[in-house]
């Protein structure tokens, strides 16, 4: 082990010594689309072939050739029809691969077919707790063992086809020919069927998974808007997306992510709006993935962000349905995952994360003073103690002297530099902050009496902390939660300690050489190919409509530039028909800028 | 596999902006009153029209070279030594031009906030930013400076504004200064204000087409004519001619002017992050540049090996000055007297040789 350390310091400081020449890296941009109606990843692959040079890179494509067929041949062996005729084979090979009787909750039903004078054996596999059983009995064991037996008229003589035409009257049954297949829908609530005979099983939909229904969201809160939240089923939360965007091109596709957890997980997009490269990247990153178990959208995040060093979050995750459609409908992509209450949604700019979900439906005076609100927060979370510290400490001349002198006289007693003085307090907030989310809830209010009497009343008197920096503390408290961004409070209340340390070391020096060092760190990242301080850096059309400040809603026509949406307008130049009386409206919208 | 870099007309204007109006916080508005004397804005409209004139026959020129930096013209015109000749010239430049400017402003706030820390702790801070600005390359400071920009002109605004009270138009007579020859005559060479505009000649490839270059440059030197002139005008209406002599930094002194009611007297400390952070980006971009034509001169794969030895070499060159006034004096008296030559003159003659060279071929194959 320690030998192994040596080695790892020694390439560690090799590496910083010595140039090494860069890795062959092709970072994902969002280009441009090129016509309206084509889809598909491979129209992007076809874009994109030609661009490379002759001989260039010809190691690379052999390895991706290589790992192309490999992972072809592989798909091929897993897809292979392996389900036998006879019957015993089959349970044989599904009682070991559900490790029979290990499994508990493991139901595999035996019974028997009376189909035209003769008598088939069948067995069903399922998971008790995650079917519907009622559905179960009346839809597919009573059919199949007691109406079998009526005269059905049939001309043909194919037993899969009488089975699947006559008998079993369930609505989401599918054929299948690998045990694989079955097994991955007994998984996700389904039954299996296997009939003596035939090499094809049925796999049944009957999915009934025990959890919470359709209820508010907890973290994104509004007053104005929908109040359903997302729940921890996959379908339930397509389905609560799809309630809402009746959009025929809105697609769901399906995927399986992690080898041994089989999470399924929904890409959705629009797509005759959404970029065809952006979807084809999403699914990439996501077929990418070769974890044993991703349990949550928390955890998917981690796998397919752009840059994770980076504080700030360039995923968007949200519980609420109503935002999703509306991002899906800008041309994003989201992506849902059974067992998370939390859909992502990709790509983000820097902007969208001062939004919160009421923005939208809230008049755009009223969103305006919110966002503004929202920005003063930010600035106060992230810089408010470490100004105070730089004000202290070096720009005295700052502060009026009525005010300079209260806060002298505050200080007298108070034994620490106001930097121990900012830090502790500082501290004592992020514990009260941790311990009131961890602490059980009949206590809760018990932390809240301790916190402030400890960090209010008590430390004043004992003459630990002056009584300015408490309102500073409390200050900056509150601008952190007014942040409508999860992830993004965390983001800022971590860089805030680092902020602090630069004004102790060097006042408003210090703060402004870490805002640029923060701004190199943020235009230097991307989401999913889209630069994160866009629209202002780079500067692209169309986005500022809804970027910082929110314009009328009618007067948001475009789609923002930088999402490269295959359609740029989302609403006609007049979307207030009702403006141009009489006339077909043709005239620029903004019936108050024409009059 | 390099990735080509592309960017827009603003980024690249901010950019050229800020280079040239950084100065602005340093000691423009001094080096204006000095030489123009109560004319220092007539002054400076002057050597604007000087530069603009510069521009437009830099730019006329450069229209056959569509996509080629300054080093490339080089190379059309005097070959291998010709660019490594250029290059090694613009390497000092913008080595001057990096080092005066982080030895002066690390001088200023510690005279100004940092009393009692030694100047090399507060370089560090720029050595810091100039060292990230250079690791992520041009892509991460033309967008940094299309974000910041726009807030450092806000700010400088706002000083502008927050003054207004204080403009006596009475300063500004008489009308001509220190008279017709020094504003027109000897004033002319200071034209080497638009030092700077030199750089866009090197950000070229980045911005792809002429039109883009020339919208490029006429928008930067448009804003930045505007932003010196109302510094000069501003700081010679507001300081009568003598008193504008004796201040050190021109801007902080305006700014300390300002009086919003009886809390709010003392603002020239929130002039510290406007002035810092041209500063940080100013010093960066000059780095970005010296790595730049070091690559491009010697032909080198990589730049980035080049990133810590160049930035001790600058922090190093920083410290030779004895003092502040000597870096003044160099940079007032030599530098922006004679880095015209190197901006506009040199740019001039370059894009000649080569436009000629180019054509000779032609001429022959014609013949043939």
């Amino acid at each position: 082990m320690e030998c192994e350390y040596r080695v790892d310091i020694k390439k560690t400081i090799k590496n910083l010594l010595f140039f090494h020449e860069p890795r062959v890296e092709r970072p994902f941009i969002l280009t441009e689309v090129s016509r309206e109606g084509e889809y598909g990843p491979g129209l992007a692959k076809a874009r994109e072939k030609p661009r490379r040079k002759k001989n260039e890179n010809l190691l690379l494509e052999k390895i991706e050739k290589a790992k192309l067929t490999g992972k072809k041949e592989s798909q091929a062996d897993e897809k292979a029809p392996d389900i036998s005729r006879q019957l015993s084979e089959n349970l044989e090979v599904i009682e070991e691969r559900f490790s029979v009787p290990l499994n508990g909750d493991l139901i595999i039903r035996k019974f028997d077919i009376a189909v035209k004078d003769s008598v088939i054996a069948a067995f069903m596999v399922f998971f008790d707790g995650l079917v519907n059983n009622k559905v179960i009995d009346d839809d597919i064991l009573q059919p199949l063992m007691l109406l079998s037996n009526l005269d059905i008229r049939s001309d043909g003589d194919d037993l899969l086809i009488y089975i699947r035409s006559h008998i079993l009257p369930h609505n989401q049954l599918k054929e299948v020919r690998t045990h694989q297949e079955v097994i991955d829908t007994v998984f996700f609530g389904g039954c299996g069927i296997y009939i003596d005979g035939l090499d094809t099983a049925f796999a049944a939909d009957v999915k009934e998974f025990p959890g919470r229904t359709v209820e508010r969201p907890n973290t994104e809160l509004v007053i104005r808007g929908p109040q359903e939240g997302f729940t921890e089923s996959l379908r339930a939360n397509t389905g609560l997306i799809r309630k809402r965007l009746m959009d025929q091109n809105l697609i769901a596709e399906d995927i399986i992510i992690g080898k041994r957890s089989k999470t399924p997980c929904s890409i959705l997009y629009i797509r005759d709006i959404a970029n065809d490269s952006l979807v084809a990247e999403v699914r990439r990153r996501l077929k990418s993935i070769e974890a044993d178990h991703i349990m949550d959208t928390g955890e998917l995040e981690q796998y397919i962000e752009d840059n994770p060093a980076l504080p700030i979050p360039q995923v968007m995750a949200t519980e609420r349905p109503d935002r999703v459609c509306s991002m899906l409908a800008d041309g994003r992509v989201a992506i849902v995952m059974h067992g998370s209450p939390f859909a992502l949604v990709v790509p983000i700019t820097n902007s969208d994360i001062l939004h919160s979900a009421e923005d939208q439906f809230l008049r755009f005076p009223y969103s305006n003073l919110l966002r503004g609100i929202r920005i003063l927060a930010i600035l106060v979370s992230l810089l408010l103690p470490a100004i105070f510290l730089a004000i202290t400490n070096y720009h005295h001349e700052m502060i009026p002297t009525d005010l300079l002198l209260a806060i002298l006289s505050a200080r007298e007693k108070v034994p620490f530099p106001s930097v121990v003085e900012v830090f502790l307090m500082e501290i004592s907030f992020e514990l009260i902050r941790e311990a009131g989310i961890r602490i059980p809830g009949p206590i809760g209010p018990t932390l809240g009496i301790i916190g402030a009497l400890i960090l209010g009343q008590a430390a004043v008197e004992a003459n630990i902390v002056s009584p300015i920096l408490i309102i500073i503390v409390a200050v900056t408290g509150l601008g952190s939660f007014a942040i409508p961004n999860f992830s993004t409070g965390f983001a800022f209340r971590i860089l805030r300690f680092g902020f602090i340390i630069l004004a102790a070391l060097s006042g408003f020096l210090g703060i402004t050489a870490g805002l640029m060092l923060l701004g190199f760190w943020m235009v230097n990242s991307k989401s999913f190919g889209v630069p994160f301080v866009s629209p202002v850096a780079p500067r692209a059309k169309g986005g500022f409509s809804d970027a910082v400040f929110k314009s009328p809603v009618w007067n948001q026509e475009k789609r923002p530039d930088f999402m490269n949406a295959k359609k740029d307008s989302k609403q006609a130049e007049i979307s207030r028909g009702w403006i141009n009386r009489g006339s077909s409206g043709r005239q620029p919208d903004g019936g108050d800028r024409n009059e | 596999m390099k990735k080509k870099t592309i960017f827009g007309n603003w980024e690249a204007s901010a950019i050229i902006i800020n280079l040239i109006c950084t100065k602005i916080f340093l000691n423009y508005p001094r080096l204006a009153a000095e030489q123009g004397g109560t004319a220092a804005w007539i002054f400076t409209i002057y050597i604007s029209v000087l530069a603009l004139v510069g521009f437009t026959v830099i730019q006329a020129l450069y229209k056959p070279f569509e996509g080629k930096d300054l080093l490339d013209v080089a190379e059309l015109a005097a070959g291998n030594p010709g660019r490594i000749i250029v290059g090694l010239v613009i390497i000092f430049s913008a080595g001057w031009c990096a080092t005066a400017y982080m030895r002066v402003f690390s001088e200023n706030i510690k005279l100004i906030a940092l009393t009692t820390s030694p100047l090399s702790f507060v370089e560090l801070f720029f050595i810091v930013c100039l060292v990230v600005g250079a690791y992520l390359g041009t892509e991460a400071l033309s967008r940094l400076h299309a974000f910041s920009v726009s807030f450092i002109a806000s700010g400088y605004l706002l000083i502008m504004v927050g003054v207004v009270n204080y403009i006596d138009f009475g300063n500004l007579l008489p009308i001509l200064g220190n008279g017709v020859n020094e504003i027109f005559i000897n004033g002319a060479p200071r034209v080497s204000v638009f030092f700077e505009m030199l750089f866009l000649f090197l950000l070229t490839p980045f911005l792809k087409r002429h039109g883009n270059m020339k919208a490029t440059g006429y928008w930067s030197l448009g804003f930045s004519i505007f932003f010196l002139v109302l510094s000069a005008l501003v700081y010679t209406s507001v300081f009568p001619y003598p008193s504008s002599l004796e201040r050190t930094i021109p801007i902080f002194h305006i700014a300390r002017l300002i009086k919003l009611g009886r809390f709010f007297q003392r603002m020239e400390s929130v002039f510290l992050f406007i002035w810092a952070a041209a500063a940080l980006l100013y010093i960066s971009v000059c780095f970005y540049f010296i790595l730049f034509a070091f690559q491009k001169a010697f032909q080198l794969d990589y730049y980035k090996p080049l990133i810590i030895p160049f930035a001790i070499i600058i922090m190093a060159v920083s410290f030779i000055p004895t003092d502040f006034t000597e870096v003044i004096i160099y940079e007032v008296n030599i530098f922006r007297n004679w880095s015209w030559i190197v901006a506009f003159v040199m740019p001039i003659l370059l894009l000649i040789i080569a436009r000629l060279k180019k054509k000779k071929p032609a001429r022959k194959g014609q013949a043939a």
